[in-house]
């Protein structure tokens, strides 16, 4: 077997002073632990940061929220403050994962979730994010979950996070902490494509820690959903979805943002469907525009070249939906 | 007239809304399922699978796992006890999900098929272990579609399977006024259980009692019967709760047919826990496969049927 230790930090500093290259953080463990068992990740020494830093949903000054990395799915989808002026972020967690998950998974956690391309997670088949260099099984195998945004040749995998397509949307801002000092990333800076180098999936520095998202102030007026398409109703990852954040002036769209999921290799802002929408009168052709818009930069292989459409269809059923009202959250 | 309804019988549990009998085990995690049972001196075995689908084992390399920490024995086609075949017959209650035996030969049938399994002294050391196995294969093409797939003969269908022939089907096929003909496929339906197959045996003086994932005990003492050479009357086949079986529990698969007795018992232990990890699950055990079906009539003639699967 292959042992590890396991080391339990009292504040960020603690953590990020015991972090090294053999290690891991851990909170929620909803992803690591899972991929541990499966011999996908060796870490040598696990660091186990729950104790070390914030789980609290603190409103700011500027009327934007302030989320702990710290705060668990569950409790973060169930704040009053996020169903009333994020509902986007409280639709899109609820819609992941199942109750279980959500009350243990955290929000740094979630920016950090693993793909579910099935070629990574069996430890046999060629997969350059798990061993560079030994190539992509998707590529010619079984990809009709992989994504068809943002691919390479040497990797497909579908970025798997409902909640992160969110965050995208709302145009989020991650707070970080390293060895260097403090530093804050945009969203859309966080999440790296594949390229030639699939094995490295984001702008941490090593040892740097999440410590905190930060929401934006919404606009006066501004509305926002999150749909998910998939397999089953339930407890299933995405086959495409859309986080839409729109606000409504007179009888145009004054502004919007837009982002993918279950179809890119990252959490996908779609800043071309935006372009279009920006000003424009809210009409079916419109959004069928921006829809195309979104999806042409899409570089489908035959087993999943269904989502393309599926993805189009999705942002014209949310961008229908925004502009009659705002739909209420689910209950929990 | 029609009788007059009668009232329900205050007893009926029809309309209303009742718990299951083990309705507050299963929620408490108090129901014991077939691996959650840990005797004393409890072997964890864990199957090895082929990763191809098609071809022969030329050779397996088990001395890293072996050596591994925990590790009390590697089974495989090279120190595997023999077992019976079971008669695999319904009606006598023998029937069994896959009638070749675990490395009764060299030849991979199927992706997942055992290659061997490694038996330690934890489920997670037995994990380990098995990931240190090595086997060198000569790869077949493998027979990956229905549509390219041989329709069998008559004489491949199972042993048991009864001849259903009346009358003189093909002089009637012949003059048969009008005939229709239509080829019907199904997809693979995969069992996704909660509970993966799995089985915990311990011999006690001869007697062997099984903790089995099963959704018909009776018929799988039979079938352990003939498999393991024993009495049916020594044989006790317990599954107080089954987590899913969707019919791919119906009949014995490789779980339960290991536990071969032998003086003094593989490295002495008397009670086996045997499980298929997730992966395995939809592949060393069984499932209902694709399939196709001919189907031809005339009017005056007797329905003829052949099938085939993949």
């Amino acid at each position: 077997m292959r042992a590890f230790s396991y080391h339990r930090a009292a504040t960020p500093a603690a953590a990020i002073a015991a972090a090294g290259s053999t290690t891991a953080y851990v909170a929620g463990g909803t992803t690591l632990i899972d991929l541990v068992k499966l011999d996908v990740l060796r870490p040598a020494r696990l660091i186990d940061v729950n104790g070390a830093g914030s789980a609290a949903i603190t409103a700011r000054a500027d009327g934007g929220l302030r989320v702990g990395a710290l705060v668990r799915n569950s409790d973060l989808a169930r704040h009053p403050l996020v169903r009333e002026k994020y509902p986007v972020l409280a639709e899109a967690i609820l819609s992941g994962a199942s109750p279980q998950l959500r009350n243990m998974a955290t929000t740094g956690g979630n920016l950090m979730q693993r793909t579910r391309c099935t070629y990574y997670r069996d430890g046999i088949s060629p997969c350059n994010k798990r061993e560079p260099g030994s190539g992509c099984a998707a590529w010619e195998g079984i990809h009709r979950s992989h994504a068809v945004l943002g691919g390479s040749e040497a990797c497909i995998a579908t970025h798997p996070s409902d909640m992160c397509v969110a965050l995208a949307a709302l145009a989020a801002t991650i707070s970080l902490q390293g060895r260097a000092g403090r530093r804050t990333l945009p969203f859309d800076a966080f999440h790296l494509l594949p390229g030639a180098t699939p094995e490295k999936e984001h702008a941490l520095l090593p040892g740097e820690l999440i410590t905190a998202v930060t929401l934006p102030a919404p606009a006066k007026g501004e509305r926002s959903w999150y749909l998910k398409l998939r397999d089953r109703e339930s407890y299933e990852f995405a086959l495409a979805s859309a986080a839409v954040v729109l606000r409504l002036q007179g009888r145009r769209i004054a502004s919007c943002r837009i982002a993918l999921g279950g179809v890119g290799t990252k959490p996908w802002r779609a800043h071309e469907a935006e372009a279009v929408l920006t000003g424009a009168v809210p009409a079916e052709a419109l959004f069928r525009h921006a829809a195309e818009a979104a999806l042409q930069s899409a570089r489908p292989r035959p087993g999943n070249a269904f989502k393309v459409e599926l993805a189009r269809r999705v942002l014209v059923r949310v961008l229908a939906l925004l502009v009659e009202g705002q739909p209420s959250v689910r209950q929990i | 007239m029609s009788p007059a309804l009668s009232p329900r019988p205050p007893a009926s549990v029809i309309g209303r809304r009742v718990n299951r009998v083990e309705g507050r085990a299963k929620v408490t995690g108090q129901g014991r399922y077939a691996a959650d049972h840990h005797p004393a001196g409890l072997a964890y075995a864990l199957g090895v699978g082929s990763p191809i689908a098609a071809g022969k084992l030329l050779a397996l390399h088990t001395a890293a796992a072996e050596r591994a920490p925990g590790v009390i024995a590697v089974l495989h086609r090279g120190n595997f006890p023999k077992l019976t075949p079971s008669p695999n017959n319904f009606s006598d209650g023998t029937k069994v999900g896959e009638v070749r035996l675990p490395f009764a030969d060299d030849t991979i049938f199927y992706a997942g098929q055992w290659i061997a399994v490694v038996v330690a002294e934890s489920f997670a050391q037995a994990r380990a272990a098995a990931r240190l196995i090595r086997a060198d294969y000569r790869e077949d093409p493998p027979e990956l579609s229905l549509g390219t797939a041989q329709w069998p003969e008559r004489s491949q269908l199972s042993a048991d399977a009864p001849d259903l022939t009346r009358g003189d089907p093909d002089r009637a096929w012949r003059e048969a006024p009008v005939k229709v003909e239509a080829t019907y496929t199904t997809p693979v339906e995969v069992h996704n259980v909660l509970e993966l197959h799995a089985a915990t045996a311990a011999w006690d003086q001869g007697k062997l009692t099984v903790e089995d994932s099963t959704q018909w005990v009776v018929g799988a003492r039979k079938a352990l019967a003939k498999i393991l050479d024993t009495p049916a009357r020594d044989i006790t086949i317990r599954a107080p709760f089954v987590g899913g079986g969707f019919g791919g529990k119906l009949f014995v698969w490789a779980t339960p047919s290991s536990p071969r007795r032998r003086p003094g018992n593989w490295a002495g232990r008397s009670s086996w826990s045997w499980s298929a990890s997730r992966p395995l699950r939809s592949s060393a055990t069984g499932r209902p496969p694709a399939s196709a079906s001919k189907w031809a009539r005339g009017p005056t003639a007797p329905w003829s049927c052949s099938g085939t699967t993949a």
